[in-house]
């Protein structure tokens, strides 16, 4: 039946049901009271929401963006009167929270900033606003805040259907959006932001789209909470506020829209009940509920609401020619690369040079540099001296989407992947070859490369694409991983231990693929291995890295019977 | 002082890497495991020292069971573990890498005097970043490290990679002196077949995370049997 | 001028009491307390209580540490434990701890200011203004406490400990190290020190269930401008940012230094991380 299916995908359409029929149920008092404002900050939460639950981004002071808008609006309200007045408190009680967003999104994405960082910096802005207010009593009431400001010329009814459409809007809106393309790279962002970037994407600039709209969802709470309340007061957009949002957010359900907005609404309305039953009492049980969500249930509530509702997201694939760059060598120069670590010294001055059509291995001991060579030249890792050139364009110290883009790509030693998200999904970002997706497409068709598609099939990947890349098996994880570097279609590509873990068969399916890439494909392929055996098998080039130096480098024959390689490195194993 | 290994099974997480493993080294003996990069060597040794779980089987030592219990409680019952990776804090001086080593309060001084003696190099450089140290002496640090404390099990992965012959000779000498002097049972990862028979008295050869050969030193044609079946 | 200077060292000193017991806990232990205002809130509390009780208010300098760190002693067990290297798990974890924390005193308090009385109300006589020897006292202890902490972490086989866990706790373990047992000591000792910086600062600021908000999001942005882990550099820090915030707020206004307080910090930390990019590693 195709409502089935319709509430299947969408069991929020039951809540809407919900939401519909409550004032008939309801006192007036909870319905144009309670519900009402439980709504608004209903939109809180949404908004902390997509900045949090999609895209990772841990605000602790999310009120301060929604308290700005309020207290913008009620400002325009209070002294300017005009037929313009209305409209023009709306416009400017949006654009608020969504420039100040904006403005620090700017400061925290762009700065080499961590997770800790943006927590404290947001918490500090949610401290620092009200005493802002506090500062400029003429425009803000001081102490006293904002009062007076005209309320909804609605019934109560009327009031209620009214907030409620708005916010049925904005979370529709907001649910094509995450379930877009776009939406599918902010979870990339949120998962797993050193593989987004090296598939070539600009996290810091995502990750700003995706902080301005959260200021702009939450600029719709801010117009409508001061016709709600008439009044604002300079805690509004303070600590209180803002943990209450967080803690809403992380009970109703982060990352699902839906989940948050019901929270805040369910919290909302029973706590004003039970704050007057048992004070502190209900404020101390929510706060040991949500320490326990953290710990052992971060899916919230609505996770378990949605797992009456499974869906499947399905998947097809289309090939196509593998966009052909040009049939000229490519060469990756190393020139004297030094790497260290404090006091420690890894890589001493390397110098080696990688060509396309080529395959090369490099092998070592461990803790001689190898992953640290990998991570150096893909910009992973900062360099303290020297050089990496790639096709006579300077690398070092690049990022690595930048690297990416230019045609280097590489694979992590343990398989780096989306793991929230499907198989399919995780291919799909990757054809994209950090390029932003539209808001308006949610792909299911997806275009790869000729040869990606073999591999897929090879895999045995192509009939799980509907299954997220968490519940892959170890060697299907380096399959994938192999295959979304391939989808940025590079030109060279550096493998970090491809082969481990992988049984026999495996190898050997890997080695001739692999054979194949550098053949057909004109791909250069720098592989760090481990396997002599398999490196014996596919190299046509070795070179050999012991104590932060290449030793050795050269064809099989004569690194395998080179002396010093064998004295430091191969034992005495012939075969 | 021995060290008895049923039905062994470990991983990474949900990645099996050891399956089915048996092993017995009787006290003061020295056994070497052998066999090819990602065969399960150091897997094998680091489920001894607890550093992963025990899946399936038990370990003993000393007749008692090795499961459930953490690293540092492993290694005060006497086990030593020689990490193949260059295991050492960086940013410490050589000084205090062996004093993080060293468990009982009383006279540092003197051990570190007899844990040193062997490496003058190291006795040069004390007071210097471990970081700062070449590979080699980095390598003569572990084993400095590894003599520091009495132990009744040593297990040692790769020591003699990345390492120059004489050095080699030396580590040798001293780990034959400790073996004799106080029937320190030794268990060693090696690559190099020639040094793991020339040193050992039994050996097992892993491939894939089995153990697929077994035998004492001393047979017959034993270095041709083990570079058969790794050839394979 | 003279006036300048002892409020910037009063600003800095207490910057570094009520900082250095979190820098501890997250340096050794990767763990992020953003309970940690409450931590010196309760510090602040059973100064206040000892008091009540009749007993002197240096007493309960010694017995704030004491009551601080058993409580977390207790705590971590429950739910530290579980934090260890997670940093956006215990930045929410710690986050309702404090939530949690905040509404107990407010059950059992209330919500209004209870003052704690100095141990001292002497002073000298400066430019005709009165000036505290409490404030000078807390001068001395950041100072003892900042010098105790360098010699310890540098001169002891604790400090040895602890720098080898925090470099590499799985091979700590091997060597020996009860890596756990380091973790509770730090968290007990971190949170000691906390409650003592809570005692320290009650009678300046007097004891309310919110006041630890004022001090978490400096102690965080402190040891972020000074780097995790490193003694001097939060030193460092804390006498940059507690001397600006409090030449500026005399300049202007104290809202003006706390401003002027996060931007710096933001600054000094893009500084350093150009610098610390080389340090850090991605992957082996």
């Amino acid at each position: 039946m195709k409502i089935k299916r319709i509430i299947n995908e969408n069991p929020a359409l039951l809540f809407a049901v919900a939401g519909l029929i409550a004032p008939f149920f309801l006192s007036d008092y909870v319905v144009g009271d309670i519900l009402v404002k439980a709504m608004i900050f209903g939109l809180l939460a949404v908004s902390l929401d997509l900045a949090w639950g999609y895209t990772g981004i841990l605000s602790l002071g999310h009120a301060a963006f929604f308290g700005f808008g309020a207290y913008l609006m009620g400002i325009v309200l209070l002294n300017w009167s005009s037929p313009f007045t209305m409209p023009v408190a709306i416009i400017i009680g949006i654009l608020g929270p969504t420039l100040l967003a904006a403005l620090v999104g700017l400061v925290l994405f762009y700065t080499k900033t961590s997770e800790l960082y943006i927590a404290v910096f947001t918490l500090s802005l949610s401290i620092l606003f009200p005493q802002l207010l506090l500062r400029v009593p003429q425009w803000t009431g001081g102490l006293n805040g904002l009062s007076g400001i005209p309320l909804f010329p609605f019934s109560v009814k009327e009031k209620y259907y009214f907030v409620f459409s708005i916010v049925i809007v904005v979370i529709f809106v907001l649910f094509k959006i995450v379930r877009s393309d776009f939406g599918r790279l902010l979870i990339a962002v949120r998962d797993n932001e050193d593989r987004i970037r090296s598939l070539g994407f600009n996290t810091a600039f995502i990750r700003l789209i995706a902080f301005t709209l959260s200021g702009a969802v939450s600029g719709f709470a801010s117009v409508l909470f001061p016709p709600q309340n008439g009044f604002i007061s300079h805690s509004l957009p303070g600590f209180v506020t803002s943990t209450n949002a967080i803690v809403w957010t992380a009970i109703g359900g982060r990352g699902t829209l839906v989940g948050p907005f019901l929270g805040t609404v369910l919290i909302n309305w029973i706590s004003p009940l039970l704050n007057a039953q048992f004070p502190h009492l209900w404020q101390l049980f929510l706060g040991l509920i949500f320490i326990a969500v953290i710990i052992v249930f971060p899916g919230g509530i609505y996770s378990l609401v949605l797992r009456f509702f499974p869906v499947l997201k399905k998947f097809s694939l289309i090939p196509r020619a593998f966009t052909s760059r040009s049939e000229e060598m490519c060469v990756l120069a190393i020139k004297d690369l030094k790497v260290g670590y404090g006091s420690l010294e890894v890589l001493r001055g390397i110098n080696y040079e990688v060509r396309s059509k080529q395959l090369q291995c490099l092998i070592g001991p461990n803790g001689a540099g190898k992953s640290t060579l990998v991570g150096a030249i893909s910009g992973n890792i900062a360099p303290s001296a020297g050089q990496v050139l790639f096709g006579g364009i300077p690398l070092q110290r690049k990022s690595p989407q930048f690297i990416t883009r230019k045609g280097l790509a590489r694979t992590f030693q343990t398989a780096n992947l989306f793991d929230t998200l499907t198989v399919g999904e995780n291919i799909l970002l990757a054809t994209y070859r950090g390029n932003l997706p539209s808001i308006f497409h949610q792909t299911n068709c997806i275009q790869v490369p000729e040869s990606v598609n073999r591999i897929i099939e090879l895999s045995g990947l192509q009939d799980k694409l509907s299954i997220p890349a968490s519940l892959l098996g170890h060697g299907e994880r380096k399959w994938l991983e192999l295959i979304l570097v391939l989808c940025t279609e590079p030109r060279m590509v550096l493998l970090d231990e491809p082969t481990a873990g992988l049984t026999t068969a495996e190898r050997i399916e890997v080695g001739a693929l692999l054979k194949e890439l550098t053949q057909e494909a004109g791909l250069g392929l720098l592989l760090i291995e481990h396997d002599i055996d398999f490196v014996k098998s596919i190299a046509q080039e070795i070179a050999v890295l012991v104590d932060g130096i290449i030793i050795a480098s050269g064809s099989v024959e004569q690194v395998v019977n080179n002396p010093k390689v064998n004295e430091l490195y191969l034992g005495d194993i012939r075969s | 002082m021995s060290l008895t290994i049923e039905g062994l099974a470990s991983g990474y997480g949900r990645t099996r890497a050891l399956w089915d493993v048996h092993l017995h080294l009787e006290s003061g003996h020295i056994g070497s495991l052998l066999g090819l990069n990602g065969a399960g060597k150091t897997t094998l040794l680091r489920t001894i020292m607890g550093l992963l779980p025990i899946q399936e089987g038990d370990i003993r030592f000393m007749g008692n069971s090795l499961k459930d219990l953490e690293a540092h409680s492993i290694a005060r019952k006497g086990i030593t573990y020689v990490p193949q990776d260059t295991a050492l804090f960086p940013d410490l001086t050589v000084e205090e890498n062996l004093k993080v080593a060293f468990r009982t309060k009383t006279d540092f001084d003197a051990a570190l005097k007899r844990a040193v003696e062997p490496f003058p190099v190291l006795a040069k450089r004390l007071k210097q970043h471990a970081g700062t140290l070449s590979g080699g002496e980095q390598k003569m640090l572990l084993l400095a490290r590894a003599l520091l404390v009495p132990s009744r099990l040593i297990l040692i992965d790769e020591v003699t990679e990345g390492v120059q012959p004489t050095a080699l000779e030396r580590f040798r000498t001293i780990l034959k002196a400790l073996n004799e002097k106080d029937h320190t049972t030794i268990l060693l990862v090696e690559q190099n077949i020639g040094f793991a028979l020339d040193f050992a008295d039994e050996y097992w050869v892993m491939k894939q995370g089995k153990i697929v050969l077994q035998g004492r030193v001393e047979d017959q044609d034993s270095r041709k049997i083990i570079e058969e079946t790794l050839a394979i | 001028m003279l006036f300048g200077v002892l409020n910037a060292a009063s600003a800095i000193s207490i910057l570094l009491v009520t900082t250095v017991g979190l820098a501890i806990i997250f340096g050794v232990m990767g763990v992020v307390n953003l309970a940690h205002g409450e931590f010196l809130m309760l510090g602040a509390y059973a100064s206040v209580i000892v008091t009540s009780l009749g007993f002197s208010p240096w007493l309960s300098l010694l017995l704030a540490p004491l009551m601080v760190g058993l409580l977390a002693v207790m705590i971590e067990p429950v739910l530290i434990r579980y934090l260890y290297g997670k940093t956006m798990e215990s930045i929410l974890a710690t986050w309702g701890l404090g939530i949690v924390l905040r509404q107990v005193v407010e059950l059992i308090f209330g919500t209004r200011h209870h003052e704690a009385p100095y141990p001292t109300n002497a002073g000298f006589a400066l430019q005709n203004v009165h000036y505290s020897y409490y404030r000078l006292f807390i001068m001395l202890v950041a100072v003892l406490l900042a010098l105790a902490l360098i010699w310890i972490q540098r001169k002891t086989d604790l400090g040895v400990i602890t720098r080898a866990v925090m470099d590499n706790p799985s091979l700590a373990s091997v060597l020996g190290i009860n890596v756990k047992r380091v973790y509770l000591s730090a968290f007990a000792v971190g949170s000691a020190i906390t409650g003592l910086g809570g005692a320290l600062v009650a009678p300046l600021v007097s004891a309310f269930p919110a006041m630890g908000l004022s001090f978490v999001t400096d102690s965080f942005l402190v040891i972020l401008a000074g780097g995790t882990g490193s003694l001097p550099g939060l030193i460092g820090s804390s006498a940059l940012l507690g001397a600006t915030d409090s030449i500026i707020s005399y300049l202007s206004d104290p809202v003006m230094g706390g401003i002027v307080f996060v931007i710096l910090a933001i600054v000094v930390m893009t500084l350093r991380s150009g610098r610390e990019l080389r340090e850090r590693t991605h992957s082996g």
